[in-house]
């Protein structure tokens, strides 16, 4: 087996000209440990190790833009005043994830690469309307995150790409935010169902504008364009917020056809929504 | 004191009551008395082994290396239900660093499972039923030559559920069928049918369980070296002397030529009582090359092939007068023992706890194409708690009464099925001490009565078990020439703390400190016999036949002192480590000056377990009540507090009882609300074969818990007046908390675990549970 | 094979490794320090954990080649020059330890948590063990252990 340890993107792009489906990538470990002892996992060739790659790793603001390096820990994320300031949602999100011993290494790169449909970064990221950014042997390039899925456990990343950066505008003053993950179990529960949300209402409570994620209840995110249209323009009521609940359960129904844990999921779904609105707002605790 | 008799013992051990001959005092040493003033027994001393432990140089079976040690992995059937065809280990064993490979084909043909089946049968049963054993040079190269077996396997049709098991048309893992013994276990007293017609209120209701698995954090494991033909196995085991018997009969060995050793283990829950196929095969694998052999369960074989708690499909019926005198209960049951035999009867509570004349039972262990069952702390008695106590609450509100009213009612001042007054039962004082640190005068009236999103309520239930323990149990006591002592047991501490309370007992009746008094366990070459650990026996059995020893040795030491000093020996008291004239106490020798007399630098003395009281019946009783929160718009439940009110003897030690307790009850919470196998009833496949999918409770799960004990002791019982507590703490837990939800909700819950799916379809309607 | 070099304990250590080798393995097999316990293999259960560059991570999950050049602290060198850490000592008083096979992981989350945050809430507390499984002590008396471990040290400073 090859092990390669890039030191910088110079060293991590000549990598990837050889990179092939027998090249595994090594963010924090956290998944790939696991994954290697599933009977369906075949060894691969080469190994490249992303933890050495100094620009992975930073948290800044530049241009406007707030960007996060795809090796930047959960617990870095979480630990940064620029996120808590300017995207707490985010931070929220990530310190739900697994323990503090998996957020000490887990990466935001990782989780959002594996693409698990339980992934807690991936509906911030959504609400946020982040890009990623992508590496390969032509260089950068940035993709929505609307875009970069394509199934569960499945981006758009070939082969010889690594994902290096993740990139979204500060959500300014004004601006309200909440993530909710219901979970099986306070820690280390892959969640059954998250939801992210982004609100700015207006002095007499009209919502201007609105970002609806959920993640785990459509096969590959998205925002709810229908629960955040019908909200748009309307009061800041338990009703509303109720509605736009039931209009994500249809819109659930409708893509993915009524299911063994549809009588579940539909009143919760519903009732997440309507919570994490309610978070958001500012009306109900975090 | 000095003489010995032997008697015919019967005690309740897991899941059945056990007879044995057995080696008793002729005459019982005297009871401590209920409110004597001892000094170290009852005080919550440091824990015995609590160094090694937190410093980290306790060493668990897995961290045991020895010299050219080898590793053995286990190759295990993929399929709920298979036969071997072929078996080519060509491959494997020519892979680099693969030492030997065991399967049916050269494997010698040990009997297992009760004679059902061998170490190595072609038939088998579950997914996880073992194919092949391979020796290497390293874990992961012998992981690696699993997957050059080749298996032809004949795939038969399973059969994973216990009901459907049942039907005359389900394929059959026996030629005598799936019902285990071909017929139900049945009790009967009085005249149920008679009771029922005559009862003013009648119910019945249907409830189910599920499996759960004992998961303790130490995967199984052996480490076995031969020197010749001399066999040391270090296993982590609740039992030495039971896998040496095992690995005496399996290899045809004499058994002096088997020496099993357990210092120290990861936890067991009963998943260690009985002896493993792996410490076999790898005891049979280390004398084919040579070497000793490390063999280690990986958390999916500990999911797949270690044991659990049967499910449980339970029909009730119970019959009450209007003034809720319980008349009559019937208990229908069925559980999966899995592919072999265990036991999955749940009715003993529903029998012992309540007076009731007229009772009837009925149950059945079935046999599922899924891992066997193995006692898990408390076998049936949690999964039938669940059920009797709900049936317990629903007849109470049937008769209009308050549900601790309506056990008061019919609290049992007796065995209800023998007849026989208990050594102690103080099951009163518990409810009342429980009910009274809850609040219970707090609790909704009227079910599901809270306004808002999320709602509290308060449950209760109650515990039986047994927990007496009983003879034959030894214990030698050493006593060396400074005065400091040995104690050696060859009963094993799991995690209970069984270091710990035998050197109090000894430290107590020589009246020495604890630092001077060592603690020996599980070695079968060098620890007398005691039981397995489990079944709540262990501290009732060792800690009297401890004490007999100690008084045994001041004995010995009176008699010393008396031919040193020339004086009759009633004239001698022992008193704080010396030897001292009852007449003249200025003439006096210590401990360690009278040992330099002797000429033996050890003397020995070996104590006894007494016989159990005859003509009584001995039971633990307690009380658990539970405060929980739903949320009603996500399902969620969230247990706020719990406080175990519990009659277990005399407390040894208060901080490592209360460890016990709040252990037991967070197993409890699991039970209630998270822990669960799965199946997959299109493949026979286990889906929960890791810890992300079998779910645990951890910190942020706990609640508040106060555990309350109502009792000073039981001298009728044995001499040191102690019952075992580590069932009693996890017997009630889940009950209560069902008991309290349906006091929020309003809504009966007769399914376990309490998912949250579970709980949005009982609140809002919808698909049929389970 | 991969050469690793790494401190541990305080002492210097080189290893050569395959790229298959977890941190967990590498301490375990090839130096012998078997106080860190292999539970899930998963990082499910917390029996791995250890204090790698200041944080508490599971080395089950941690590839040995990423270890190269850190600073790692094992439940071997919590105790110093023979004396217990205050968080030991406080499991040994409040009787935190049961079976014991959870126990180093849980003193190494504490530790941690008491380096990097002198005064924890019981929230902090909770969070800093909640990836640390138990299956014996339903918790109470390790929670009551660090709280009672914290105060001791604050008086200390």
């Amino acid at each position: 087996m090859n092990y390669l340890r890039p030191k910088n993107l110079t060293e991590l792009t000549r990598t990837l000209s050889d990179a092939s489906a027998a090249t595994q990538f090594v963010a924090g470990g956290t998944d790939v440990l696991v994954e290697s002892r599933q009977p369906y996992f075949s060894k691969p060739q080469t190994l490249i190790d992303l933890s050495r790659v100094d620009e992975l790793k930073s948290i800044s603001e530049t241009n406007g833009l707030i960007r996060i390096g795809a090796m930047a820990t959960h617990s870095e994320i979480i630990a940064q005043p620029l996120i808590q300031r300017q995207a707490p949602l985010l931070a929220q999100a990530c310190a739900e994830i697994g323990s503090q011993q998996i957020r000490n290494r887990g990466t935001l790169g990782g989780n959002i690469c594996n693409a698990s449909p339980c992934a807690d970064t991936v509906p911030p990221l959504l609400a946020l309307d982040a890009q990623v950014e992508v590496l390969n042997e032509q260089g950068l390039r940035r993709v929505a995150m609307q875009e970069f899925f394509v199934k569960p456990y499945q981006t758009v990343l070939q082969k010889n790409e690594v994902l290096t950066a993740v990139y979204f505008p500060p959500l300014p003053d004004g601006y309200g935010s909440a993530f909710y993950k219901l979970g099986r179990r306070k820690a280390l529960a892959i969640s059954r169902i998250n939801m992210a949300a982004v609100l700015k209402t207006n002095h007499h409570g009209i919502i201007e504008e609105v970002r609806l994620a959920p993640g785990s209840v459509f096969p590959v995110w998205k925002r709810v364009a229908a629960a955040e249209r019908f909200l748009t323009g309307k009061k800041i009521t338990d009703q509303n917020f109720m509605q736009a609940g039931q209009i994500t359960a249809q819109e659930m129904i409708k893509i993915s056809g009524r299911r063994w844990s549809t009588p579940y999921k539909e009143p919760v779904v519903a009732a997440l929504v309507k919570r994490v609105l309610l978070m958001a707002a500012g009306l109900e605790e975090q | 004191m000095a003489d010995k008799k032997v008697i015919k013992s019967r005690y309740f051990f897991e899941e059945d009551f056990e007879e044995q001959l057995a080696e008793v005092p002729a005459e019982k040493v005297a009871a401590w008395d209920k409110k004597a003033k001892l000094k170290i027994v009852g005080k919550g001393v440091d824990r015995y082994d609590a160094y090694d432990k937190v410093s980290g140089t306790a060493r668990y079976t897995f961290d045991i290396q020895l010299p050219h040690m080898a590793y053995a992995k286990t190759l295990r059937c993929p399929y709920a239900h298979a036969c071997i065809k072929s078996i080519d280990v060509s491959q494997a064993e020519k892979m680099p660093g693969v030492l030997a490979v065991l399967t049916a084909d050269n494997a010698p043909k040990i009997k297992w499972y009760r004679g059902t089946s061998y170490l190595f049968d072609r038939h088998l049963r579950y997914a996880g039923d073992e194919v092949a054993c391979v020796a290497a040079k390293s874990e992961r190269i012998a992981a690696q030559a699993l997957k050059k077996i080749k298996v032809e396997y004949e795939v038969l049709p399973f059969v994973a559920d216990a009901g459907k098991a049942m039907q005359p048309d389900a394929p059959k893992l026996y030629e005598n069928g799936n019902i285990a013994g071909g017929k139900p276990s049945v009790y009967e007293r009085g005249n149920a049918d008679e009771g029922f017609n005559r009862a003013d209120v009648v119910v019945e209701e249907t409830f189910d369980t599920q499996v759960v698995v004992h998961n303790p954090t130490e995967p199984h494991c052996s480490v076995v070296n031969w020197d010749g033909d001399k066999l040391t196995v270090w296993d982590s085991t609740q039992s030495v002397f039971g896998v040496r018997n095992a690995l005496a009969d399996s290899l045809d060995i004499p058994a002096n030529h088997v020496r099993v050793i357990k210092k120290y283990m990861g936890g067991g829950f009963g998943s260690k009582l009985a002896a493993g196929k792996y410490t076999i095969m790898a005891a049979l694998l280390a004398r084919t090359i040579g070497r000793p052999v490390k063999i280690s369960m990986d958390r999916e074989e500990m999911n797949l092939a270690v044991g659990n708690r049967p499910d449980s499909v339970q029909k009730l019926k119970f019959g009450a007068k209007k003034d809720g005198t319980l008349l009559a209960m019937s208990h229908y049951s069925y559980g999966a023992a899995g592919a072999y035999p265990s036991g999955a009867g749940c009715s003993w509570p529903l029998r012992s706890i309540y007076k009731c004349p007229n009772v009837r039972t009925e149950e059945y262990t079935v046999f599922i194409n899924a891992g066997p069952g193995r006692p898990f702390r408390a076998p049936g008695h949690v999964q039938g708690t669940f059920a009797l106590e709900a049936m317990i609450d629903t007849m109470a509100e049937k008769t209009g009464m308050d549900p601790l009213d309506f056990r008061l009612k019919n609290y049992s001042e007796i065995d209800p099925v023998s007849g026989q007054p208990y050594t102690t039962k103080r099951l009163r004082e518990a409810y009342e001490a429980g009910a009274k640190a809850i609040g219970w005068e707090n609790r909704n009236k009227k079910p599901g009565s809270d306004s808002g999103v999320i709602k509290r309520g308060l449950g209760m239930a109650s515990q039986i078990w047994w927990g007496g323990g009983g003879p034959p149990t030894y214990a030698n006591l050493k006593m060396n020439r400074d005065g400091s002592v040995e104690v050696l047991c060859g009963t094993q501490d799991i995690g209970t703390g069984t270091y710990t309370i035998l050197a109090q007992v000894a430290a107590e009746v020589l009246e020495l400190p604890m630092d001077k008094v060592s603690v020996i366990l599980g070695d079968t070459a060098v620890t007398p016999y005691a039981h397995g650990s489990g079944g709540s026996v262990t501290a009732p059995s060792t800690t009297p036949a401890v004490r007999h020893a100690a008084e045994l040795m001041k004995e010995k030491l009176i008699g010393y002192a008396a031919a040193q000093m020339n004086l009759p020996p009633e004239r001698i008291a022992y008193r704080s480590g010396e030897l001292v004239d009852r007449d003249n106490p200025a003439q006096k020798m210590s401990v360690s000056a009278l040992m330099r007399k002797v000429r033996e630098q050890v003397l020995v003395t070996t104590g006894m377990r007494e016989a159990n009281p005859e003509g009584y019946a001995v039971n633990t009783f307690g009380a658990q009540f539970a405060e929980v929160e739903v949320h009603t718009d996500t399902g969620k439940i969230v247990v706020k507090r719990i406080v175990a009110a519990h009659d277990i003897g005399r407390t040894l030690n208060r901080k490592l009882l209360e460890n016990q307790f709040e252990g037991g009850i967070m197993q409890g919470i699991g039970f209630a609300l998270m822990e669960e196998r799965v199946i997959d009833r299109n493949t026979g496949k286990v889906l929960t074969t890791n810890l992300e999918n079998y779910k645990m409770t951890l910190l942020p799960d706990m609640p508040e818990i106060e555990v309350i004990i109502v009792s000073d002791a039981d001298p009728l019982l044995n001499n040191t007046g102690v019952k075992g507590i580590g069932e009693p703490a996890h017997i009630p837990t889940a009950a209560a908390i069902a008991n309290a939800v349906y006091n929020a909700t309003g809504v009966r819950f007769k399914s376990l675990p309490l998912t949250p799916d579970k709980v949005l379809q009982g609140l809002y309607g919808g698909v049929k549970q389970g | 094979m991969i050469t690793v070099s790494l401190t541990i304990n305080k002492k210097e250590y080189t290893c050569e490794i395959d790229p298959q080798t977890t941190l967990l393995e590498l301490l375990r097999e090839h130096l012998g320090l078997t106080g860190t316990k292999r539970g899930c293999e998963i990082g499910e259960c917390g029996a791995c954990t250890v204090i790698m560059d200041g944080l508490t991570v599971n080395s089950c999950l941690v590839p040995a080649f990423q270890a190269d050049g850190s600073d790692i602290t094992t439940i071997e060198g919590i105790a110093s020059n023979g004396k217990l850490h205050p968080v030991q000592e406080a499991f040994l008083e409040y009787d935190a330890v049961h079976c014991g096979f959870c126990t180093p992981g849980m003193v190494l989350s504490a530790v941690n948590l008491l380096d990097n945050n002198p005064q924890p809430s019981q929230e902090d507390i909770r969070r800093a063990l909640a990836g640390n499984l138990c299956r014996c002590t339903g918790y109470q008396q390790i929670f009551d252990a660090v709280q009672a471990a914290s105060k001791k040290m604050k008086s200390k400073r």
